[in-house]
């Protein structure tokens, strides 16, 4: 059975980009588990891991854009990056996590730089926001790397999250060399 | 191949579509889902919906959506949330579309096809002992009340469908 929707597989120079598969559960509940699950909706229960790997899938066949699964060169599934909006978020979010291990070796510049690319040239050329929480330096400082800048400010409320965040903005296609 | 489209006398089954979510979330935030677990508010609501479309992929069964005339009646499918301990027959109607047989008249053409496409022998439904109505068209369906197997929830009616009946 083929689907109504396709996911597409992109490539870079170091990796790949990938519809999500049922066995990149263990690798996402072993994040969800860990204290690097604290900016991106803290930890949650397995049942709650699990909704979320699949309705990341209804994302895509719903909006027909979503998360990636990214592999490195040797197939270790090493984060997820993709451009995302669920319902009530104020507009699509280019998101992104990488599991413990593989920080720090530019995969989340290149894997988001290479999934934006990839939304606007199929989906819609308006730039993209991300929203991250303030403490999370790390995120902000890769938001930067990819040109996005600071917006404004936003209390959160519940929506999307429970916490407040920031909004950065991305830089228009073409203009993002 | 797509997920397929099912015609019954009276409706079209396909896949869920993003405008279908607004009466999805309707009842999530209504009474109504209350045997469910709910109500829920919208963000939950979305990530429930989105889940089971996605179903699709991963196991190539999942929702279908109900249309008569073109009009929006409800969702018909097979459901396997985690923690289930097999597939799933459910089925949500719109009030308007309540009390019409039309649940029922999907629920028959899915359990054909689930036969037709897996050669599963059967389908069990997990219903919160207070649904009535539920039970009812569980019964109506051909169903029986099987206290063997487990539910998802304590106390949960399971209610067995034998699908070799349609072969």
């Amino acid at each position: 059975m083929t689907l109504p929707f396709a996911v597409p597989t992109l490539t870079t120079a170091r990796l790949t980009l990938r519809p999500t598969r049922e066995d990149d559960f263990p690798a996402m509940l072993a994040y969800n588990d860990s204290p690097r699950a604290r900016f991106a909706g803290g930890t949650r229960d397995r049942q709650t891991v699990w909704r979320a790997l699949l309705a990341n899938i209804g994302h895509w066949a719903l909006r027909g854009f979503g998360l990636y699964a990214v592999d490195d060169r040797d197939g270790v599934f090493v984060g997820r990056v993709g451009v995302i909006r669920h319902d009530g978020w104020p507009e699509p979010e280019l998101g992104w996590h990488l599991f413990d291990g593989f920080e720090g070796r530019g995969f989340g510049h290149e894997a988001a730089h290479a999934a934006r690319g990839d939304y606007h040239a199929r989906i819609s050329s308006n730039p993209v926001i991300s929203m991250i929480v303030p403490e999370n330096a790390r995120s902000i400082a890769l938001a930067r790397r990819l040109r996005a800048r600071f917006e404004r400010a936003d209390a959160g409320e519940g929506k999307p999250f429970d916490t407040p965040f920031h909004v950065y903005r991305h830089p228009a296609p073409g203009a993002a060399a | 191949m797509n997920i397929p489209n099912l015609s019954t006398a009276r409706l079209t089954l396909r896949c869920p579509e993003l405008s279908d979510f607004e009466h999805r979330a309707a009842f999530y935030a209504s009474d109504r889902s209350i045997p469910e677990g709910g109500p829920f508010d919208r963000a939950t609501a979305w990530r429930i919906f989105a889940s089971e479309v996605g179903q699709w992929s991963l196991m190539g069964y999942g929702p279908f959506s109900v249309d008569m005339d073109g009009a929006y009646q409800g969702e018909v499918g097979i459901y396997q949330p985690h923690g289930y301990p097999e597939p799933e027959l459910g089925w949500f109607v719109v009030p308007e579309a309540e009390g019409r047989g039309i649940a029922a008249e999907a629920a028959r053409a899915v359990m054909t096809w689930a036969r037709a496409a897996f050669g599963w022998d059967r389908l069990v439904n997990y219903i919160d002992p207070g649904n009535a109505r539920s039970i009812a068209l569980g019964l109506r369906l051909g169903g029986t009340i099987d206290h063997r197997l487990p539910g998802v929830d304590p106390g949960d009616v399971v209610i067995r469908h034998d699908l070799r009946r349609l072969a």
